[in-house]
């Protein structure tokens, strides 16, 4: 026997509406397609230009102390740092890119990196922002670059400070 | 996983000893950095203008190298050390002694691959710095490298 109670229950909602619903705070809590496959990439200077690295790719970031030269290593060799009380062969991204714009005086960067088997860092003149790039954004470095360099990057990318060269590392620690 | 045999352990037991051990070595500064060599191959200390000895060394009788010019760099001003180990004996110049220091084997790494020159065969740490262990036996006899 139907109660009032049941006269007075909301009627039940349309499944269809639910699953609108759903989708609809779905997209409201979800970024963007575009958002989601955006990639963090440390960017840093050599003189003037901006270059980037995928923060997956990166140990951590740490002022330059104490680098100590191995003699007769090549250039793109800076030399041996002790990160922490882990040794760290650091290179020279200036000599390896061939960046001729003066060094700055103060100490650089040491940029240590992930996924080789010794300590690897890089040596940089300092930390410009951390950029979240849509990989479809990546065009190829520009015809003007000569091909030696051009073959140390992945791609470039626009970004406030102007264009960041991405950098293929395993081309850069290939020495 | 399998016990250990008693082998096995001795072995693993003399390695570990091996890890453990101390070892003096001499540091010093040659070619703008800090290298050492085991205090005990370093048989005398010579003056800046009298080379420690000479005769039967790695690259011949009378090798005297300084390490400044060696590697490429300016000339030494400091004193020679007579490094020995068996029959050899090398004089080497560099730019200023620093002190024996005790180090345990374990805390000395052998050199990072895109570093291994021949002339180092580990690296440590003094002081927060990095110094370069050398094998004086490995350096190179020929061409113009600063021998004299």
């Amino acid at each position: 026997m139907p109660s009032d109670d049941a006269a007075r229950a909301p009627s039940a909602p349309d499944p269809d509406a639910i699953l609108e619903a759903l989708e609809r705070r779905l997209e409201q809590t979800a970024p963007p397609e575009a958002e989601r496959e955006r990639v963090p990439y440390l960017g840093f200077y050599l003189g003037t230009e901006v270059y980037g690295l995928p923060l997956q790719q990166l140990r951590e970031v740490a002022r330059l102390v104490r680098l100590r030269r191995i003699p007769g290593t090549p250039p793109a060799i800076a030399g041996l740092v002790n990160l922490r009380g882990k040794i760290v062969c650091a290179l020279d991204a200036r000599a390896i890119l061939g960046v001729s714009a003066p060094a700055p005086a103060a100490a650089g960067f040491l940029v240590a990196l992930r996924g080789f088997p010794d300590p690897l860092g890089l040596v940089v003149d300092s930390i410009a922002d951390v950029y979240s790039i849509d990989p479809a954004q990546i065009e190829p470095p520009p015809v003007t670059w000569p091909a030696k360099r051009a073959a140390f990057f992945v791609g470039t990318a626009r970004v406030a400070e102007g264009l960041m060269g991405l950098l293929d590392l395993d081309r850069v620690v290939v020495i | 996983m399998r016990p250990a045999g008693r082998r096995e352990a001795r072995s693993r037991g003399v390695d570990d000893a091996e890890a453990d051990a101390v070892v003096a070595l001499l540091l010093f500064e040659a070619a703008d950095c800090l290298m050492a060599v085991p205090a005990s191959e370093v048989s005398r200390l010579g003056t800046a203008e009298s080379p420690a000895g000479n005769g039967g060394a790695a690259g011949g009788p009378g090798a005297r190298i300084d390490l400044g010019r060696y590697f490429g760099g300016h000339a030494s001003e400091g004193p020679w050390l007579q490094w020995r180990r068996g029959d050899r004996r090398t004089s080497l110049r560099v730019a200023r002694v620093v002190e024996v220091m005790p180090c345990s084997i374990s805390a000395l790494a052998p050199m990072p691959a895109l570093t291994r020159t021949g002339a180092f065969m580990a690296v440590g740490v003094r002081d927060d710095e990095v110094f370069l262990l050398m094998d004086p036996a490995r350096l190179e006899s020929s061409g113009d490298d600063g021998r004299t």
